[in-house]
């Protein structure tokens, strides 16, 4: 019945209007306008008030769009550790560390600034990624694949400080200097994409205007 | 008609306890709720779709698409592991609740 498929065609730009854009989301609506169409019919409604009460069944686009619009989590459960503020102390601990640490030269301490400087650029950009990863939605999932990742940084930091924190008469400064550039780029590196991975994860794949 | 927190604190419990008797869609679940309560529990239909979503992102749920007796697209929903615990969590406290309520009732009839 094209008529049906024109007032369809209508609902479904009104709620599009009204915010609800995610095809996915106005595809799930209109499955059930559908079959609350049919059954309304079976219950001896003409076509047209079949149509207008499935419609009404629904709810309005505005509060429907206000409860898609929801936190997943209630605010309650928000309180995740946020992984991004921690590094941020961390980063600024350890630069007051190699501001402040004395028996440094100057060229020491760039040195360290520079190792805290491409380490927050690292995971930055690593962390920005995260629209170009997949979703992956089970916790236990991402547990699982964060812990095994975390042999990559923890390796890479066990190979250079073997290959270049050999020297047995260097200075504590240089020694600082050295050991940042050693550690500080793979955690960045790491610590980067597991923020990427969380934000993939709590991106919905509903798109424009579902849930926060 | 129920109140208004009674009818939101109720909806994930009894989505949950329904697709733990199997896969189900949106509007089977609206229509089991109407069956179960006679008609009492009345859920706004588009409603149930947010709550829905949000419990499949918490992984209690786990969505995808198949296709209905016409063969149009329609979306199942699967409990998961997390729905199980979620369900017993949810037993837990509302026979909590009602058990005090019991409590209460049975001393003013002393």
């Amino acid at each position: 019945m094209s008529d049906l498929e024109t007032s369809i065609t209508e609902w479904r730009t009104r709620l599009h209007a009204a915010g609800i854009t995610a095809t996915a989301t106005l595809d799930e609506l209109e499955s059930h306008l559908r079959d609350d169409f049919a059954a309304q019919i079976d219950s001896g409604l003409t076509a047209e008030q079949a149509f207008a009460r499935a419609v009404e069944n629904l709810g309005s686009p505005q509060d429907l769009q206000r409860e898609f619009a929801k936190p997943v989590h209630p605010k309650a459960q928000r309180g995740q550790l946020d992984l991004t503020l921690l590094a941020a102390i961390l980063q600024c601990a350890l630069t007051a560390l190699v501001l402040f640490a004395p028996d440094m030269t100057p060229g020491q301490r760039l040195s360290g600034i520079a190792a805290i400087g491409a380490s927050v650029l690292i995971a930055a950009t690593l962390r920005s990624a995260h629209r170009l990863l997949p979703a992956i939605r089970e916790p236990r999932h991402r547990q699982a694949l964060l812990l095994t990742l975390g042999l990559l940084p923890c390796l890479t930091i066990a190979f250079l400080a073997q290959h270049f924190l050999t020297d047995p008469e260097i200075s504590a400064g240089a020694y600082l200097a050295q050991l940042l550039w050693v550690s500080s780029p793979p955690l960045a590196a790491y610590f980067g994409i597991i923020g990427a991975v969380e934000a993939a994860a709590r991106k919905d794949d509903d798109a424009p205007s579902a849930i926060a | 008609m129920l109140s208004k927190e009674l009818v939101a604190a109720s909806t994930e419990p009894i989505v949950l306890a329904i697709l733990a008797e199997g896969e189900s869609y949106g509007y089977a679940i609206i229509q089991r709720v109407r069956a179960l309560s006679a008609e009492q529990i009345e859920w706004t239909d588009g409603m149930l779709y947010p709550v829905l979503h949000r419990m499949e992102k918490r992984g209690l749920i786990q969505a995808r698409w198949g296709e209905s007796e016409t063969g149009r697209k329609r979306k199942y929903y699967a409990l998961q592991n997390d729905g199980q615990k979620a369900i017993a969590e949810h037993h837990r406290q509302w026979s909590l609740v009602q058990s005090v309520l019991s409590g209460l009732r049975k001393e003013q009839y002393v």
